[in-house]
């Protein structure tokens, strides 16, 4: 249990995916900006991150590994997120609509996010059992979400302020995301 | 990001397949898939193939090279997948052993390989992985560091500021780091001595 | 088709169009594997070959391809791409290969590949589309050769493995995660008041 523990809060603070991993960049920047979008996408991302992991947790060892098809893991992986993620929004759209309106309109940049990639080929590379293929699934969510919402914090700010013209915008998030990366170092002594 | 590219990552996640009115229509588009993943399926397969050979043999000469750095008098190792392995000379005697030693350091965990005589004196230690403190705890894995190893009894391998017996000068700044490495190669080779007798 | 016009697609992807720094895709990789010189062009080289590739076969098949089913075509084309650049560089440069770690696969999901696939390759001859292919990738890797540079010169005093001064002490922060996020800011910046 206590290793669970250990492994939830490294995965959010000292490995955090975004601000160590440099993964989930690309929506990252585009979906900054306000707080409840950072929220809203951090949720979707958690939510999609789950079925996408475990889902391909068992195609792995039940499919790939027993066939000897490994090299297919590429392929099959992004045909399987690509699948979950519209299967999601169908299913959000006929038995949620409230959920679909607050999270529906970030499905289309979630499946080509990196890290739900990442995070299911992740786990397989580090052989995790199911449990805890889980709690780094949900751990690598968690951080991304504080990620999100530490920057569009931060950039809502930055919007009222003034800055020099060619700075506006994603390159002063950027150099922002540096200097929260730098502040993140201070968690890796924690274990 | 621009147009285009929300456009491409919109694209993406675009319907991968309506309900066809038309069960002609389902079955072509079926046999149109079919035909793509054949043909990609039998490409990776033949790539796979052909590079399979290479990577393992790759990885046996890594391993190898690893092995033979921590214990240079050996000729080749006992062929197996877990360590402790013995190091034999020409002739098949054993001439030393190598040990896998894992190590709880300051931000990771660290690994390394450590190479041992008959008489259990450290002949080498090499550090396989870590992901400590760069520019200080990271110095563990230098040379300069590592050499002061080889040559010492187990009784020996401790931090000078811990022990009156230690021999080890840790690392400015990177005690922990040090002292995790340290302890946990004396430790090894200590239990590793009790199974040997 | 005209020389002029191949030339124009080949070095749209440099400035105008180019891939990291003013449409922003793929940073994931370029942030990660820039700590090297050797690391990026070998990155460079693998996005480009998946792009060339890719681009190739869609426009290739451009006309036969069922509209229904084109998207899940082109995730298995640029896929198997990408499965062959990893298995290859695993057994004929397993250090860059190493070094490059989950970065190989995960040039599949880099939004620039489908998207031009989708919005040209599928529209446009073979020789047209290798060439926007070929420009895409090869701004891409200037962008991250451009990066590498600066964070191994300065991070560790070397340039491609060669030490290249003598009592240097490297800019450490450079090396790591914080190093690329300021670079890579600092970078826009200048080609965004350069475009002006």
């Amino acid at each position: 249990m206590k290793e669970l523990i250990l492994l939830l809060l490294a995965t959010i603070f000292v490995h955090n995916f975004v601000f160590a991993r440099f993964l989930g960049l690309c929506p990252y920047m585009g979906v900054s900006k306000k707080i409840s979008d950072a929220i809203g996408m951090g949720l979707a991302v958690i939510f999609v991150l789950l079925m996408a992991s475990v889902f391909s947790w068992f195609l792995q060892y039940a499919v790939l590994n027993p066939l000897h098809i490994e090299y297919l893991q590429t392929i099959v992986f992004i045909l399987v997120i690509a699948a979950l993620v519209q299967f999601v929004e169908m299913v959000l759209l006929k038995t949620s609509p409230a959920l679909y309106k607050a999270l529906g309109i970030y499905l289309p940049l979630i499946s080509t996010n990196c890290i739900i990639l990442a995070v299911a080929i992740l786990n397989i590379r580090e052989n995790y059992n199911l449990i805890k293929t889980v709690v780094f699934t949900v751990g690598a969510g968690l951080g991304f979400t504080l990620a999100l919402i530490l920057m569009s914090s931060i950039r809502e700010r930055l919007e009222l302020a003034d800055t020099p013209k060619s700075l506006k915008g994603e390159p002063l998030a950027f150099i922002i995301a540096g200097l929260i990366a730098i502040a993140f170092f201070g968690f890796s002594g924690m274990m | 990001m621009t147009d285009e590219v929300l456009y491409g990552c919109k694209v993406f996640y675009a319907p991968l397949s309506n309900c066809s009115k038309n069960m002609k229509e389902t079955v072509k588009l079926g046999k149109y898939l079919f035909i793509i993943c054949a043909v990609a399926g039998v490409t990776l397969a033949v790539t796979n193939y052909f590079t399979t050979k290479k990577i393992a043999s790759q990885k046996l000469e890594v391993e190898n090279a690893a092995l033979k750095e921590v214990l240079p008098v050996a000729f080749c190792f006992e062929v197996k997948n877990n360590f402790p392995k013995n190091g034999y000379d020409e002739k098949n005697n054993i001439v030393g052993y190598v040990l896998k030693v894992i190590a709880n350091g300051y931000s990771s965990e660290i690994s390394a390989l450590v190479g041992l005589d008959r008489d259990f004196e450290v002949t080498g230690v090499k550090i396989l992985s870590h992901n400590e403190t760069p520019g200080l705890g990271s110095k563990i894995a230098e040379k300069s560091f590592l050499s002061q190893f080889i040559g010492k009894f187990s009784e020996k391998i401790l931090l000078k500021k811990d022990a009156q017996a230690g021999e080890i000068d840790g690392i400015t700044s990177a005690t922990i780091s040090s002292r995790a490495i340290t302890d946990a190669i004396r430790k090894n080779i200590d239990e590793f001595k009790k199974t040997v007798k | 088709m005209s020389s002029k016009k191949l030339l124009n697609e080949f070095t749209k992807g440099i400035i105008k169009e180019n891939p990291v720094l003013i449409l922003m895709v793929g940073l994931c990789s370029v942030l990660a594997v820039s700590t090297e010189v050797k690391n990026a062009i070998g990155m460079g080289s693998a996005m480009t070959f998946v792009l060339l590739g890719s681009n190739i076969l869609v426009s290739f098949l451009r006309n036969s391809i069922p509209n229904k089913v084109r998207i899940p075509v082109f995730l298995i084309i640029i896929g198997s791409f990408t499965t062959i650049v990893d298995l290859v560089m695993n057994a004929y440069a397993p250090a860059i290969h190493k070094n490059l770690g989950i970065f190989i696969p995960l040039i599949v999901v880099n939004c620039i590949i489908i998207a031009r696939a989708e919005a040209f390759a599928a529209k446009n001859p073979v020789l047209d589309s290798a060439m926007d292919a070929l420009g895409i990738g090869f701004g891409y890797a200037l962008v991250l050769f451009v990066i590498a540079t600066i964070r191994e010169i300065l991070g560790n005093g070397t340039f491609f493995g060669v030490q290249l001064f003598t009592g240097f002490n490297p800019v450490l922060i450079m090396m790591l995660p914080p190093g690329a996020f300021i670079t890579i800011g600092l970078l826009m910046a200048i080609l965004r008041s350069v475009k002006k």
